[in-house]
């Protein structure tokens, strides 16, 4: 098969520098990357856009040598990197290896940073290649002048004798970048830079990656958010299931057409969502306080609210402003220091605060966390496993979502039924339309996705009273998200009350049927968007006062 | 927990006997190499005696083979100790202490409480002291691995230092019992200046041999043993309580927002820890001592988190991996007994062996050159596929990996 022909629209007489030449990877069990051609050319940003598992980092990782391609191959102009770099004799040219490509000046920023915490700025950027004098004392002065003055000269401002641990996490990444340029690096690549950063802060990303292009640098940055590439990229490349599919210029292009190319049928941004009527009340919130571990002080500080049946609640506000410790305290993950927390069924009300995570389980509160890695999921049991960690305990909501009675015995007690974690995982994986080579397949070696699928599918699936979910697209592609978000409105539809938090205010906005505003900790705002406007809600998002607009 | 133990159980099955046969050659190759060194360094081991005396003499005598399971008995209910509460994500360094406890608690149980109590005589026939020793030596585990168990669920005290602690703790506890003649009543004061034991137990206590004539050694301890390691693997792999326990031990936070009393699942899997260590302690007293000597189980439960680790923490892989551990403790000593050679030669070789297990790489790496040369093309290496792109976060690549 022939490679989708690639026209290059970058306009200029310049020599691609990098060269990838009908690449193709394989794993078992998948086509990581199939026949994939592209150029590079200096000096410009280059996006990669694409699907979670579409095979951009599989890509960065056989550019940066970490992976070797099963057939195909990759020419590096090494003239040019040699011109441009002092750097001493570079051996083994047809080798492709990381550390070749680290002497070349290819430079990785990875999404998780590879920092050591407690060290400070300039000793993380000079970690391997330190500034000594006799030959052993690490240069202390010159190291932090050094660092200085590279953060002058690229326009990059950081403070090198504050501690790693100390900053956050734009200025984490603003130090990973300032160490490859440390290592005269020539070409960055970014895989997924802003996926950890709050809007603000992917806009500083955006201004230092003008900065550094300005300044000479090449960049290669990989993403899955379609607005991105579009702000600030010279021209964007394409990818799904492991193929280019595309090339684009920013100004040729616009969000839909790039969706479009993504997931390879156009995308329906429409929710198909009934208006229904308020239902009861279902889960009644009173002036809660949830204390910051950290701080001591009140992280949710006399926050009240209630949740109807057929509602989205969504929660707006700025990450870091008490959101997260609301809904973990509502689950349980974090202790309650005043106030109340009540599921209402019908005349009955159940007070919460007391009770253990799995007692609020069993009241039909279902939960999904923010940090799937961490809270969601574990990464070596097989998908059936991690589906039925939401069950175990719940085995008559397990045999109503799949509509079989297990037969009792003495010993089923004790064991686990084997059958219903089949008809469980089988349940989700088909509803949801989990990619998965099997459900014993470990949740680890599926993509982020499908991860994400297999946690929101094994909880949507108990049908719960009420849903606590906390990002429930970071890190997925559109597809999922939009798949996601239909289950959601359905799950709303058939009577459950949602309470949503979610970074992406987009999010928030299309799905709720009634917003609440955070900012400190409180509450500053409830009432429908129409209520609020979308003028006063960004304002108060930003912990401005009422009236002062 | 970053320790390297679960590594290996993550292995397929095929791959780890491969990796087990190859650490196994690795280290012998080690040993041969040693001892060359050492001749011409100007020692003269024969080396075909060495081989003889230490590999093939233990399997070749009848005798020698039930000495072989002999040992190895206790080593599986060690072995499964640290195995249990590494499950839960503990890293128990405390079986020789909980092991210690358990055999001074039964020792003294048997030989003083027992006998000497006029209120408990219709105890003491076989049917009812042989099970009731067996259970106040799992008792005393239990207390023993459930106090750092305790001390991890509610205050966060790592496991690892209690553990260590508490072995300290049980040795001068236990020596202040049996071995203190002025003080304590346990001690045997009949045989003079031997101090260091309990008195005999009660005939009615003790695990008989199996075949006399076979061997005098070889008890019906072995039973007990054996099912504690069926009942185990049952529990850990099909049970609701061995998912949990994994659950918690894999990932800690997960398992909390899902429900699972996490602290239960701590403080529970160091009390079954604790027991089957204590068990090991019990059954050596009935079957092999008929009293308690102090020290006797040398570092049979230190030696225990070799062999857990060498199975790779699952129940059914510890009986082999004690099986050979037991095989090669026989060998060393048989090697000490006939020739002028040290024990200790063979300990070289186990430690190797350890070393080969708990850097799995060495061993993997190999195991995949060989898997590359009989299958060029498209290796199933233990990259993780489907996780290549962002997202997965948890890709394994950074172990094993067959390339790179």
């Amino acid at each position: 098969m022939s490679s989708v022909d690639i026209k290059t629209p970058y306009s200029g007489s310049r020599t691609p520098i990098l060269t990838i030449n009908n690449v193709s990877k394989y794993f078992p069990g998948v086509r990581a990357l199939d026949d994939v051609s592209m150029e590079y050319y200096p000096g410009e940003i280059l996006a990669i856009l694409g699907e979670n598992g579409a095979g951009k980092s599989t890509l960065m990782k056989v550019i940066s040598g970490l992976y070797r391609p099963d057939s195909g191959s990759i020419s590096i102009d090494e003239d040019w990197f040699r011109n441009n770099i002092e750097s001493g004799a570079l051996t083994g040219t047809d080798l492709v290896n990381p550390r070749f490509t680290m002497e070349l000046g290819i430079g990785m920023v990875y999404q998780h940073f590879q920092l050591v915490e407690p060290f400070t700025v300039y000793e993380n950027i000079t970690l391997g290649d330190e500034i000594t004098k006799y030959g052993f004392v690490i240069d202390k002065k010159a190291s932090i002048e050094k660092v200085r003055q590279i953060s002058e000269d690229y326009g990059l401002p950081i403070h090198p004798e504050s501690l790693v641990e100390d900053l956050s996490v734009g200025l984490k990444q603003r130090v990973e970048i300032i160490k490859q340029l440390y290592r005269n690096s020539e070409l960055l690549i970014l895989d997924e830079p802003t996926a950890v950063l709050t809007p603000k802060e992917s806009q500083e990303l955006f201004a230092t990656m003008r900065k550094l292009r300005e300044a000479g640098k090449s960049i290669l940055f990989i993403t899955h958010k379609l607005n991105e590439p579009l702000e600030v990229a010279d021209r964007i490349v394409v990818m799904r299931q492991g193929k280019v599919v595309g090339e684009t210029l920013p100004n040729k292009a616009s969000r839909e057409s790039l969706a479009e190319m993504v997931v390879g049928y156009r995308v329906q941004r429409k929710l198909d969502r009934k208006d229904l009527p308020t239902g009861d009340v279902i889960l009644k919130v009173e002036d809660l306080e949830v204390i910051d571990k950290f701080s001591g002080k009140n992280a949710v500080d006399r926050v009240s609210f209630e949740l109807h049946k057929n509602e989205i609640l969504g929660i707006a506000g700025v990450q870091g402003n008490g959101q997260s410790e609301l809904v973990s305290s509502i689950i349980g993950m974090e202790k309650i220091r005043d106030g109340f927390l009540a599921m209402i069924e019908g005349e009955k009300a159940t007070v919460l605060n007391n009770l253990s995570i799995m007692e609020r389980l069993k009241h039909a509160i279902s939960y999904i966390p923010e940090d799937r890695n961490k809270e969601g999921m574990i990464p070596n049991f097989s998908v059936s496993e991690n589906i039925w960690l939401a069950y175990q305990d719940l085995e008559t909501d397990a045999e109503v979502a799949t509509g079989e009675t297990q037969q009792r015995s003495f010993l089923s007690m004790f064991t686990i039924p084997i059958n219903l974690l089949g008809k469980l995982a089988r349940l989700v994986i088909d509803r949801f339309n989990v990619k998965t080579p099997s459900s014993e397949t470990k949740m680890k070696n599926l993509s982020g996705g499908n991860q994400q699928k297999v946690i929101v599918g094994r909880e949507i699936t108990k049908n719960p009273r009420v849903l606590v979910i906390n990002q429930p697209t970071r890190g997925v592609d559109i597809g999922v998200m939009q798949k996601i978000h239909e289950e959601i409105i359905k799950l709303r539809n058939s009577g459950t009350g949602v309470l949503l938090v979610s970074s992406d205010l987009d999010e928030v906005l299309t799905l709720s049927d009634r917003l609440l505003v955070m900012y400190s900790g409180k509450i500053v705002a409830d009432g429908t968007i129409e209520e609020i406007g979308m003028e006063r809600l960004s304002h108060l998002m930003i912990g401005g006062k009422e009236g002062e607009e | 927990m970053s320790l390297n133990i679960g590594a290996l159980a993550a292995d397929s099955r095929r791959r780890r006997i491969l990796v087990l046969a190859v650490s196994f050659g690795l280290s012998f190759l080690a040993m041969i190499i040693l001892i060359l060194v050492l001749n011409i360094l100007g020692t003269s081991v024969d080396i075909f005696l060495v081989m003889d005396k230490t590999f093939f003499e233990p399997l070749r005598k009848p005798k020698m083979v039930a000495l072989i399971f002999f040992w190895t008995a206790p080593l599986i209910l060690t072995g499964l100790s640290v195995a249990i509460a590494f499950k839960a994500g503990l890293f128990n360094i405390g079986s020789q202490g909980q092991m210690m406890v358990g055999g001074a608690a039964a020792g003294i149980f048997a030989s003083n409480i027992v006998p000497k109590t006029q209120a408990l005589q219709f105890m003491n026939r076989p049917l009812i002291m042989i099970p009731a020793t067996m259970l106040v030596g799992v008792l005393a585990g239990i207390i023993w691995g459930g106090i750092p168990g305790v001390l991890k669920a509610k205050t966060g005290a790592h496991e690892v230092i209690v553990t260590i602690m508490m072995n300290q703790i049980a040795l001068s506890f236990v020596r202040y019992l049996v071995v203190s003649q002025t003080y304590s009543p346990f001690v045997d004061k009949s045989t003079g200046d031997a101090y260091g034991q309990t008195s005999a137990i009660s005939k009615s206590a003790e695990i008989p041999l199996i075949n006399s004539s076979f061997s005098t050694f070889l008890d019906w301890s072995i039973v007990p043993t054996i099912l504690s390691a069926i009942i185990i693997w049952y529990l850990v792999e099909k049970t609701r309580y061995g998912y949990r326990l994994r659950a918690v031990g894999e990932n800690i936070s997960a398992s909390k927002s899902s429900g699972i009393n996490t602290n239960f699942a701590i403080i529970s899997s160091m009390m079954i820890s604790g027991g089957l260590a204590g068990l090991a302690g019990a059954l050596q007293v009935q079957g092999n001592y008929h009293k308690y000597i102090f020290n006797s189980e040398g570092t049979l439960g230190f030696d225990g988190i070799a062999v857990a680790l060498v199975a790779g923490n699952s129940a059914l892989w510890i009986v082999i991996s004690a099986l050979l551990f037991g095989y090669l403790k026989q060998g060393s000593l048989n090697l000490e007994s006939s020739t002028d050679i040290s024990k200790f030669l063979i300990f070289t070789l186990q430690s190797a062996l350890i070393i080969f297990i708990a850097a799995p790489l060495i061993s993997s790496k190999l195991v995949s050159l060989t898997e590359k040369i009989s299958r060029p093309r498209n290796v199933e290496s233990e990259v993780n596929g489907m996780s290549q792109d962002n997202g997965g976060g948890t890709g394994g690549e950074d172990t094993e990996g067959g390339e790179i």
